[in-house]
C-alpha cells in the first residue's frame, strides 16, 4: 500500500555561507504537515537561532561580510546587531539535538522509532543544499533517525516538473515561486516564514497530485 | 458480623471496611455454582483472565454458547482445544512462477499474517483426497497465548534430515497429517510418516544420495520403512530389488523393504514375488505432485512463546506451516460442520437434538447428542455392545492413545458383541463405531474437563464479584509476558477493565507503588510498569519522594530532589508517562526544562538548590538567579559556563517549539511507555470528533441512534472479495475501530463505500464513520455509508 502516514517536516536553514561542507546554520525553522488532513499541525512550529561555531574568530566578519550584509538587509538592522544576535544564540549542538527531539515527537509509531517512521523531509532545494547540511550535522552529532531514510519532497524539483513548459514563474527560486503563488513577501527569508510558505506550497502540490493521480489512466 | 451482599445472593464476611477486605476462599466447595452474576459474565464474552477460555477463541465460543452450568462449561473446555503454531513459523499464502519457470511458494510468518489479516484472505491447503495444493479461505487467525512449543524434526530424504527446510514449531497438541490420519504431535511415534511439502534438494549431502544410494532414496519415497512381512523397522533394513539389481532397474515397482531374514528367504526363493507384491501394498505411500511423506524424527522443546492458530473456512481444514501440513483449529465431526458448532447450535435450539438410535439418548443427553467425552464411549460400549468394564477400558485406551491396530481389534469386538446384545443392527453398530473412530481426534476425558471447568468457574466467580482486585492482580502479572506481547496484554486488560466500568489510571509518583495497585476503587499503574523504568529505578524514585510534601512541592524542587538522582532516561520516561502531572506543568515543558537542567554542573545545581524558595514553578526563574551569581569559588566557575547557562536560559525563554501537550502526542507517548493511552486519546483535540453522536462502548452495548456518527481510529481492516450476488468479484471490508471508550469490532464497509473511500480507510487513520446499525442473526454491525477524514 502506497498511502503515506508519515508526517512531512518542511524545514529551512538560514546559513552564514553557501558551501554546504563548511557553512554554519544561523537559523533553523520547521513545521509539520499532517499527511492525511494535509494541513500544518497546530503548534508544530519550530524555530531556533543558532550560534555559528567560528563566530569568535577574528576574521569571521571579513570572511562572512556578504552573508552578514544579506541578513542585515533582511532583518533591517546593522551588521553589528546581526553579529551580536548570532553570538548570543544557542550553540549548534544544543540546537541540533533540540531539533532531533522535536522530530522524534512526530514519528508515526512513538513506541518504535525507526528511519521508516520518521517524518519525511520537505523544503525548497533541500536536495542540493539543506539535506547535505542535515547529513553533515547528523554525522557530527551522531543522530540516526531524524528523517525518513528514503522519501523526501523537494519543491524545486516539483516546480521544474510542473512549470518547465510555462512562461511563469520566471525562475525556480523561492522568491519567484512565492510571487507566482500570489503570496506576500513580508517576512521573506526569515526561516519560519519561509517554511510556512513552503509548507503551503507542499500542501497545494500534494492536493494537486492526489486529485490528478486518481484521474490518470496509468495502465498503458 | 457485617456482610457484603451481592444482587446474585452471594454473601461475604467483611473483615475490614476501609480499604474493604472480605473473607473469600477461592475453592469450589465455598462457591455457589449457580451464581447468576458469574454465568452472565461468562456469557457476555468478557472472559479475559478466565482459566482456559481467555483466548480469542474462548471468548468467541463462550459468547456463542452462552453456558449456563458447569456441564456446558465442561463441554466448552473439552471441544475448545486448539493446538497452535509458533509465531515465527511460516505459512504458505500463495504460489508464483519465477522468470526462469521454476515454481515457488510465497511464505509469511503466522504472526505477520495475524497482524495483516486484511491483506491475506487465502492460504494454501492440501486436498486430503487428491493431494493437490489448493487455495483455501481463511476464516480467522487467532492469537492463543503463550505455550510451550516444540520443533518438529522431519526428514524427507534417505538418511539426511532437512531441519532448515522443515521448520515447524508448534504445541504438542497440534495435529499433523500422518499416513494413519490426523494425529496430535504428542501421539506421533518416531518413524511415522507425515505429509510435508516436496523439497528440491540442492545441498552436497543430498546430491551424494543420488549415487550408489539412489534406489534407497526411491524406496524411502514410495514405501514405509518396514519389512513387508514382519514390520521390522529397526536398522539393518534392506532394500530389495524384485528383479535385477541397482544397475538395471530402480523403478519403485521393483523395490521393497526386507528385514535380513526375509531378504535371505527371498534370495533363496522361499518367498515368491507375488507374495511380496501383495504384502507390500499396505506399506505403499500415496504419491503427490507437491507433497511427500516425510519421516518424523522426534520433537525438541524450544521455548514458551506466543502461538497462533488459523481457522479455515473449509472444505479443507488444514494449512501448510513450516512446510508441513497441519490441521486448522476446528475439528470436523460426522459431517462438514464442526463438533463445536453442532454442540453450540443444539444447546441454543438452532439445530434439533437428535439421537441416531434411541438407546443413545441417556448417554448423550447431557451433551445434546454430541459425542464429546471418552466416558461416553465407555458407556456406549458397555450398554449397547455389552462390553465388560475391562474391555470398555481397552476401547478407551485405543481411543485415547489413538492406536490403529488396537482400534481395529476393538471394532471387530464391538460389532460382534453388539450383534449378540441385539440393541443395534449391524449397520447401526458400524455407523456408531465409525463415529467413535472419527471422534477420537477430539474426545476428551470428562473428569479432566470438569476440573478445568471448575477452575474456570472459580476465576469467573472471582472476576464477577471482585473485578477490581482480579484485574489488578492480572495486570500485575502481565509483565511476565514476553517484551513484545507485554504491551498488547496490558492494552487488552485495560480495555477489558474499562468495558466493565473499572477506572484505570496512569502512574502517579504520589501513590508510591512499584507495581499495579488498587487505590480507592481505581487501578493505578506502578512506576515499574513504565517502559524503561525497572523495579530498582522505581524504588529509588519512591525512596526519594518518601518524605515529600506533594501538595507544596514545586517542579524545580522535584527536579533537584529526584531528577538529579535518577537515570536521565528513566526520569524522561517518568515525565512522558504522566507520573508527575500533579506538578501542574505540561509534560513537554518539563522535558525541555529537564534537558537544560541536565547540562548544569553539580556545583551549579548546589547553587540553584540554595535559592529554591517554593514560590516559582519554573526552572527559568532559578536559572536567571544563577546567571547573576558572581564568578569564582562561591559562584559560577567561569565566564564560559555563564555563557552556557545563558544559552540554556535563552532556550527556556524562547522555546524552539511549542511546549503544549497535544492529545495526539500524549496518547502516542503513553502508548509507547505504558502500552495503552490513559489520559488522552488522539481524538480529544479533534474538533470534528465532537460532531460524533455515538461511541464504541455505546455501540457494543447496543445503545445507538438511527444514524450513527462515530469518530474513531481504525485499528484493523480485513478486505474480502464478494463471491456471490450482484457485487460478485468486488471488494468489501470488515474493520475494527477504537476510540477513548474502547474497541468496536463489527464495522462493515460494503463495496460502494469501500471503493469510494479506499484512500481514507487505512489502519491507524482517524476518521468519522457515518452509517446505520443492522442486525444479522445475533450480531449487530455498523454498516458504513459515509467516511470523513478528521
Amino acid at each position: 500500500m502506497a498511502i503515506n502516514l508519515n508526517k512531512i517536516c518542511v524545514f529551512d536553514f538560514e546559513t552564514d555561507g553557501i558551501d554546504t561542507k563548511v557553512c554554519a546554520p544561523v537559523q533553523l525553522a520547521a513545521v509539520m504537515i499532517d499527511p492525511r488532513k494535509l494541513e500544518i499541525i497546530d503548534g508544530s512550529e519550530f524555530s531556533i537561532h543558532i550560534r555559528p561555531c567560528e563566530i569568535d574568530n577574528i576574521d569571521y566578519y571579513t570572511s562572512h561580510r556578504d552573508t552578514i550584509e544579506f541578513h542585515a538587509k533582511v532583518a533591517g538592522c546593522s551588521h553589528d546587531e546581526i553579529m551580536n544576535k548570532w553570538k548570543n544564540s544557542i550553540p549548534l549542538e544544543k540546537a541540533w539535538t533540540s531539533f532531533a527531539d522535536y522530530c522524534s515527537n512526530y514519528h508515526t509509531n512513538p513506541a518504535r522509532k525507526t528511519k521508516y517512521t520518521a517524518p519525511i523531509p520537505a523544503g525548497h532545494n533541500i536536495d542540493d543544499f539543506d539535506m547535505k547540511i542535515v547529513e553533515r550535522l547528523n554525522e557530527q552529532f551522531k543522530i540516526k533517525t531524524l528523517f525518513h531514510c528514503r522519501d523526501k519532497i523537494d519543491t524545486l524539483t516539483q516546480s521544474f516538473i510542473w512549470f518547465e513548459n510555462q512562461l511563469e514563474p520566471a525562475k525556480y527560486n523561492f522568491d519567484a515561486i512565492r510571487e507566482f503563488l500570489g503570496k506576500s513577501k513580508a517576512g521573506a527569508h526569515t526561516a519560519l516564514q519561509d517554511v510556512k510558505d513552503c509548507a503551503d506550497f507542499v500542501i497545494r502540490l500534494l492536493n494537486l497530485h492526489r486529485k490528478v493521480a486518481t484521474k490518470v489512466k496509468w495502465k498503458s | 458480623m457485617e456482610k457484603l451482599r451481592f444482587d446474585c445472593g452471594c454473601e461475604f464476611e467483611v473483615i475490614q471496611q476501609n480499604p474493604l477486605k472480605v473473607k473469600y476462599i477461592p475453592k469450589i466447595v465455598h462457591t455457589q455454582l449457580n451464581c447468576e452474576r458469574t454465568w452472565k459474565f461468562i456469557q457476555s464474552g468478557q472472559t479475559k483472565g478466565m482459566f482456559q477460555i481467555e483466548s480469542q477463541l474462548g471468548k468467541m465460543l463462550a459468547k456463542k454458547l452462552k453456558p449456563e452450568n458447569i456441564e456446558h462449561l465442561s463441554a466448552l473446555v473439552a471441544i475448545m482445544r486448539p493446538g497452535c503454531v509458533c509465531k515465527d513459523t511460516k505459512v504458505i499464502v500463495g504460489n508464483y512462477t519465477r522468470k526462469n519457470g521454476t515454481k515457488n511458494l510465497k511464505k509469511i510468518s503466522i504472526e505477520k499474517l495475524y497482524k495483516n489479516k486484511h491483506l491475506y484472505t487465502n492460504l494454501l491447503s492440501v486436498d486430503e483426497q487428491t493431494g493437490q495444493l489448493v487455495e483455501n479461505k481463511i476464516k480467522d487467525v487467532l492469537y492463543t497465548g503463550i505455550k510451550p512449543v516444540y520443533k518438529v524434526k522431519i526428514r524427507s530424504i534417505y538418511r539426511h534430515d532437512n531441519n532448515d527446510f522443515y521448520d515447524l514449531r508448534c504445541t504438542d497438541d497440534h495435529k499433523l497429517l500422518t499416513i494413519h490420519g490426523w494425529k496430535e504431535l504428542k501421539d506421533i511415534v518416531v518413524g511415522e510418516r507425515i505429509l510435508v511439502v516436496k523439497h528440491h534438494h540442492t545441498s552436497k549431502a543430498v546430491k551424494s544420495t543420488k549415487g550408489k544410494h539412489y534406489f534407497k532414496e526411491i524406496a524411502f519415497k514410495h514405501y514405509q520403512e518396514h519389512c513387508v512381512f514382519c514390520d521390522w523397522n529397526k536398522g539393518s533394513l534392506d532394500v530389495n530389488h524384485l528383479e535385477g539389481n541397482r544397475q538395471t532397474n530402480n523403478e519403485p515397482e521393483n523395490l521393497n523393504y526386507f528385514c535380513p531374514n526375509h531378504h535371505r528367504e527371498y534370495s533363496e526363493n522361499a518367498i515368491s514375488k507375488a507374495e511380496v507384491i501383495e504384502a507390500r501394498q499396505k506399506f505403499k505411500l500415496p504419491q503427490y505432485e507437491n507433497f511427500i511423506w516425510g519421516e518424523y524424527l522426534g520433537k525438541e522443546y524450544v521455548e514458551d512463546t506466543d502461538v497462533y492458530d488459523i481457522m479455515m473456512e473449509g472444505p479443507h481444514h488444514n494449512f501448510i506451516a513450516g512446510n508441513t501440513v497441519v490441521h486448522n483449529c476446528m475439528e470436523s465431526f460426522e459431517d462438514e460442520k464442526s463438533i463445536t458448532n453442532h454442540y453450540i447450535d443444539r444447546k441454543n435450539n438452532i439445530e434439533p437434538v437428535k439421537y441416531y438410535v434411541p438407546a443413545l439418548e441417556p448417554i448423550l443427553k447431557s451433551t445434546y447428542g454430541c459425542l464429546i467425552y471418552q466416558e461416553q464411549i465407555l458407556a456406549i460400549a458397555k450398554q449397547l455392545a455389552g462390553f465388560t468394564l475391562q474391555e470398555a477400558d481397552e476401547l478407551r485406551r485405543a481411543v485415547g492413545k489413538k492406536k490403529p491396530e488396537l482400534m481395529a481389534k476393538c471394532k471387530k469386538m464391538f460389532k460382534e458383541k453388539a450383534k449378540a446384545v441385539g440393541i443395534l443392527t449391524e449397520e447401526q453398530a458400524d455407523t456408531i463405531f465409525d463415529w467413535i473412530e472419527k471422534s477420537q481426534r477430539y474426545l476428551f476425558n470428562k473428569s479432566h474437563s470438569i476440573s478445568y471447568a471448575y477452575t474456570c468457574y472459580l476465576t469467573a466467580y472471582s472476576k464477577a464479584h471482585f473485578p477490581r482486585a482480579f484485574m489488578t492482580s492480572y495486570l500485575r502479572y502481565a509483565k511476565d509476558k514476553t517484551a513484545t506481547k507485554k504491551n498488547d496484554e496490558i492494552k487488552e486488560l485495560v480495555n477489558d477493565s474499562r468495558s466493565i466500568g473499572i477506572v484505570v489510571k496512569g502512574p502517579d509518583v504520589r501513590r508510591g507503588n512499584v507495581h499495579f495497585k488498587l487505590f480507592d476503587k481505581e487501578i493505578y499503574f506502578g512506576l515499574s510498569n513504565i517502559s524503561g523504568i525497572g523495579e530498582k529505578a522505581a524504588e529509588t524514585i519512591i525512596n526519594n519522594t518518601k518524605n515529600m510534601n506533594f501538595e507544596k512541592v514545586t517542579w524545580p524542587e522535584f527536579l533537584v530532589q529526584v531528577g538529579q538522582f535518577t537515570n536521565s532516561k528513566a526520569f524522561e520516561n517518568l515525565i512522558e508517562a504522566g507520573a508527575i502531572d500533579f506538578l501542574g506543568i505540561s509534560r513537554n515543558q518539563m522535558l525541555l526544562e529537564y534537558k537544560q537542567f541536565c547540562d548544569l554542573t553539580e556545583k551549579e545545581v548546589t547553587l540553584l538548590t540554595g535559592g529554591l524558595s517554593g514560590d516559582h514553578n519554573s526552572l527559568e526563574y532559578y536559572l536567571e538567579q544563577l546567571v547573576k551569581k558572581p564568578t569564582g569559588r562561591a559562584g559560577i566557575s567561569s565566564e564560559a559556563r555563564r555563557t552556557k547557562i545563558k544559552g540554556l536560559l535563552d532556550i527556556l525563554k524562547h522555546p524552539p517549539h511549542s511546549t503544549r501537550d497535544t492529545s495526539e502526542w500524549i496518547s502516542g507517548v503513553e502508548e509507547a511507555k505504558l502500552g495503552v493511552n490513559i489520559s488522552a486519546s488522539r481524538l480529544d483535540d479533534n474538533h470534528s470528533a465532537k460532531c460524533a453522536n455515538s461511541s464504541c462502548v455505546e455501540l457494543s452495548n447496543g445503545g445507538h441512534r438511527d444514524y450513527v456518527l462515530l469518530a474513531c481510529v481504525i485499528k484493523n481492516i480485513r478486505e474480502n472479495t464478494i463471491k456471490r450476488g450482484p457485487s460478485e468479484g468486488r471488494k468489501m471490508a470488515f474493520m475494527k475501530v477504537e476510540d477513548e471508550t474502547g474497541i468496536y469490532e463489527n464495522v462493515v464497509v460494503f463495496s460502494d463505500a469501500w471503493e469510494a473511500n479506499r484512500s481514507v480507510l487505512i489502519e491507524k487513520n482517524t476518521v468519522m464513520l457515518g452509517g446505520e446499525i443492522k442486525r444479522n442473526k445475533e450480531t449487530e454491525s455498523l454498516i458504513v455509508q459515509q467516511v470523513f477524514q478528521i
